[in-house]
């Protein structure tokens, strides 16, 4: 579909609304949006292990307490 | 709402609902397969009894499995949230109902129904703990496949549309590369573990782990749609100030009253 003169101003004004900024923005976002992911699905005690130690491996608190949600969802457990 | 902001808000919504339905309909499932395995255990371990301690109890992880499900929405609504960025920074402003739900239909295509197909999801009580590190590689293996599969199919429908070639010829080249990318899946090493739950249950599971999954990508499309095209119209109306993920989507429409 061919685009409305007007589009090609306009989007360069759009993109180049402090790209820098928005650039941050997006990194940020898909940076929270993957370690959530990982919390949920794929750890087994690393993301705690730092703060509390041995125990978070051994007791695995994120993964049982989304336990039912890994499972329903596909991730595989124990 | 920012671009951003609306695949959040849709994500946390589609999370929600998917979360909330497993709760009433599944969750009795899954109580009767954790009961069954524990009672596994139990016959297993009879020697030692309280080998297996649970951390936390059945009420908290059905808790959990609402929190699983809204921050999984979340997550996978910013990432469509960028994707539709990336895809769409040209036009930023048109059409949102129908690309929210290509991008969605998409999404569970490649990051959960091809996995799927590979490895499909399991109750509690089938799993053995120590081969889950490489079941875990192989599955972000099959998400790894059904994502390349997915994006090689939606660049070269791009093409095809952009030469100017017709649906049935466009179509039929996306089921090519969905049914190689299904293919190669296969090449990833099967299951080590033993199927110990019957087949009854077990696909009662798999039906009602599909469901899910639908829910939440369905409401997850349906809700980035509606707030994106809630944003084109109010765009229409108020003069174009937006940036790439200002308030206002779409720099197209002339900022002149009609």
């Amino acid at each position: 579909m061919p685009h409305p003169p007007l589009s090609a101003a306009g989007d360069s004004l759009a993109v180049t609304v402090r790209p820098l900024r928005d650039a941050a923005v997006v990194v940020t976002a898909v940076a929270l949006a993957l370690l959530a992911l990982y919390a949920v699905f794929l750890d087994q005690g690393q993301l705690l292990s730092p703060v509390l130690g041995k125990v978070a491996t051994s007791a695995n608190y994120l993964h049982e307490f989304a336990h039912d949600g890994r499972h329903l969802l596909g991730a595989p457990c124990h | 709402m920012s671009l951003l902001g609306r695949g959040a808000a849709a994500g946390t919504v589609a999370g929600l609902l998917s979360g909330g339905f497993s709760w009433l309909l599944v969750e009795p499932l899954m109580d009767r397969a954790v009961r069954r395995e524990a009672a596994h255990e139990a016959a297993e371990h009879s020697a030692h009894a309280g080998h297996h301690a649970e951390v936390f109890s059945r009420a908290t992880q059905h808790a959990g499995l609402l929190v699983a499900t809204t921050v999984t929405g979340l997550a996978l609504g910013l990432l469509l949230a960028v994707v539709h960025l990336l895809l769409h920074r040209h036009a930023p402003g048109t059409g949102a109902w129908p690309r929210a739900l290509r991008l969605a239909a998409a999404g569970f295509t490649g990051l959960w129904l091809l996995p799927f197909v590979r490895y499909p999801s399991d109750p509690p009580g089938v799993g053995d703990p120590g081969t889950v590190g490489p079941r875990t590689q192989a599955w972000l293996g099959a998400v790894a496949i059904g994502l390349i599969g997915v994006a090689l199919a939606w660049a070269l429908h791009g093409r095809l549309a952009r030469r100017g070639h017709g649906a049935p010829a466009r179509q039929l080249c996306v089921a090519g590369v969905l049914g190689a990318a299904t293919a190669a899946l296969f090449t990833l090493p099967g299951d080590p573990d033993a199927l110990t739950v019957p087949a009854g249950p077990l696909w009662d599971f798999r039906l009602w782990s599909v469901a899910t999954a639908l829910v939440l990508w369905a409401a997850l499309g349906a809700a980035f749609g509606l707030l994106g095209e809630r944003a084109g119209r109010r765009s229409r109306r108020t003069a174009p100030h937006g940036g790439l993920l200002g308030a206002t989507a779409s720099p197209i429409e002339p900022s002149t009253p009609r």
